[in-house]
């Protein structure tokens, strides 16, 4: 990965003009790198991370496992076109392994969450079994760590 | 006490932090230390030793494998060759090893060359020998480097050693080969020995590092010394080395065992492990450096202040002389008014009055609030 959406990935709220500085480019060369990354759809988008624990109204997620029967032609492509629509549905990955997809939900509370299972995920035609766990807490996301980082050094050294 | 020891300055720059300490929410950029934690397959390797138990002394001189790794790394890195059994001494800390070369070499009122500004401790650890220590000022029309005028004027007969660092604290500065080279000739008549500190040998960012150990006319004479501290965010670990002509090894080897014994053995085996596999770390870490050193030149000249872009190291070395303060009052000032803490240019030696020294080893958003309160601070004068 270059380091103009390494610098990105690591401060998104960083201006144009600070990211210039730090890689040594000028305002326009960074403008154009980043503009061209989202015409690629290298770039898809840009949201805070939150820590929807610490909200007023703690929000509950969860990762559903999903066994499959994929179709003749369209394959996993046809199901996860589906379940990626609803709005509680945060990610959607197609794995390897024991199961297919990973489903990451977020929703008000764990009964929202049973609901969506039991009445509109499981029923869906191509599930074959469902396997949901709810995240008990959160530790780090993206990249971003949700216990308190301090600077523990010594204020003062030479 | 001992008459030497009466000499040193008492507080030196720990009056500073003292003064900084008094404010509760002080934004400090005074920090020479990485603010990475150590690799965690370096940390790993330790933690596996003591697991096993193997907390006993090592060797005088260090571990063999470790001796072999620095060799190694000298000559991957800097093509400079050194035989691990009977050219590399391992040391707590590079500090130690400066300690023990100033001891192992200078005796009372022999003259000590020491080109300022530089690290604080040179000094004082010259004084105790007895030393008369010659502070020969570096300036900034020259970028903070030694020229074969400046040597020259200052070497003499009653010189007996001579020390400097580059990449270098608190100015950034680096020496390339070329730079080098043009002191060789004079160095060559030189009697002394010559201490090298390259503590921050891997991080030097436009240039391959160069050393005065490159060139073997004069390499016989030249101590250098290095260590973990910087390159792989090991300052804890107190771990540092020297390479240098078996000869010029012998009497440091002598004060060692008898004062230190050994370097901490467990620290030993992280070394090992970071010379073998922490090459991507250091680059890690040189990157992020760099970006930052970027972000805060920018700011800082967008403030209207002077610098010299740094080429090694973690430090600007910020030209206050616009504002007409003294280092100290910018400081002072700058502490009392904004709560932001930096060390003034004059604490490394009197060649560093009309500069101010930052630290970048902090985080983006630790610098941006720092820097946005000293853009305040000086717009106020």
């Amino acid at each position: 990965m270059d380091n103009v959406l390494q610098l990105i990935m690591k401060h998104p709220q960083m201006s144009l003009e600070d990211i210039a500085s730090m890689m040594g480019l000028t305002f326009n060369e960074v403008q154009d790198i980043i503009n061209e990354y989202q015409q690629k759809k290298i770039i898809r988008g840009y949201r805070p991370i939150i820590d929807t624990t610490m909200c007023d109204h703690p929000y509950v997620s969860a990762l559903i496992e999903v066994k499959t029967n994929p179709k003749k032609d369209v394959g996993f492509d046809e199901i996860i076109q589906v379940v990626s629509h609803y709005p509680e549905v945060e990610s959607v990955y197609l794995m390897a392994g024991e199961y297919d997809l990973a489903v990451f939900v977020l929703a008000e509370s764990m009964m929202d969450i049973a609901n969506f299972v039991s009445s509109r995920l499981a029923t869906l035609d191509g599930v074959m079994s469902t396997s949901t766990r709810f995240v008990l807490k959160k530790y780090k996301e993206l990249g971003i760590h949700f216990q308190q980082q301090t600077d523990n050094r010594e204020k003062m050294s030479v | 006490m001992n008459e030497y020891v009466k000499r040193i300055d008492k507080e030196g720059i720990r009056k500073f932090f003292k003064m900084a300490l008094e404010y509760d929410d002080v934004l400090s950029l005074t920090i020479g230390e990485p603010d990475f934690s150590t690799p965690f397959h370096i940390r790993e390797v330790a933690m596996h030793a003591l697991q096993q138990g193997k907390t006993w002394y090592a060797p005088v001189e260090g571990f063999s494998a470790l001796k072999v790794e620095i060799a190694s790394f000298y000559k991957r890195k800097y093509n400079i060759d050194y035989d691990p059994e009977k050219e590399v001494l391992v040391t707590v800390g590079a500090s130690e090893a400066l300690d023990l070369a100033f001891r192992s070499y200078v005796n009372k009122d022999d003259e000590v060359l020491v080109f300022q500004p530089a690290f604080v401790s040179y000094e004082p650890l010259a004084q105790l020998t007895g030393a008369k220590v010659i502070a020969v000022e570096t300036t900034a029309n020259d970028n903070f480097i030694i020229t074969p005028q400046l040597l020259s004027q200052h070497l003499t007969s009653k010189t007996k050693a001579i020390i400097l660092s580059y990449p270098n604290n608190p100015t950034g500065a680096t020496m390339n080969y070329q730079e080098y080279e043009a002191l060789v000739p004079l160095l060559e008549n030189f009697e002394g020995i010559i201490i090298s500190d390259e503590i921050y040998s891997e991080l030097t960012y436009d240039h391959k590092h160069a050393s005065l150990a490159h060139f073997k006319s004069i390499k016989h004479k030249v101590i250098v010394i290095n260590g973990f501290s910087k390159a792989y965010a090991m300052t804890g670990w107190r771990l540092g080395y020297v390479c240098a002509h078996a000869s010029l090894l012998e009497p440091m080897v002598r004060i060692h065992q008898y004062s230190l014994m050994c370097a901490s053995s467990v620290s030993q085996f992280a070394g090992v492990e970071a010379l073998k596999n922490g090459d991507e770390n250091i680059a890690m870490m040189k990157q992020e450096y760099l970006h930052r050193q970027g972000y805060v030149v920018s700011k800082i000249k967008s403030i209207g202040l002077d610098v010299i872009k740094p080429r090694g190291a973690f430090y600007v070395f910020v030209d206050i002389r616009s504002t007409s303060l003294s280092s100290e009052e910018f400081a002072n000032q700058l502490l009392e008014q904004q709560h932001v803490a930096i060390i003034p240019g004059v604490a490394f030696g009197k060649g560093g009055e009309g500069f101010v020294r930052i630290s970048y080893s902090y985080s983006l958003p630790h610098l941006k609030t720092a820097l946005e309160k000293i853009h305040d601070f000086v717009k106020s004068l």
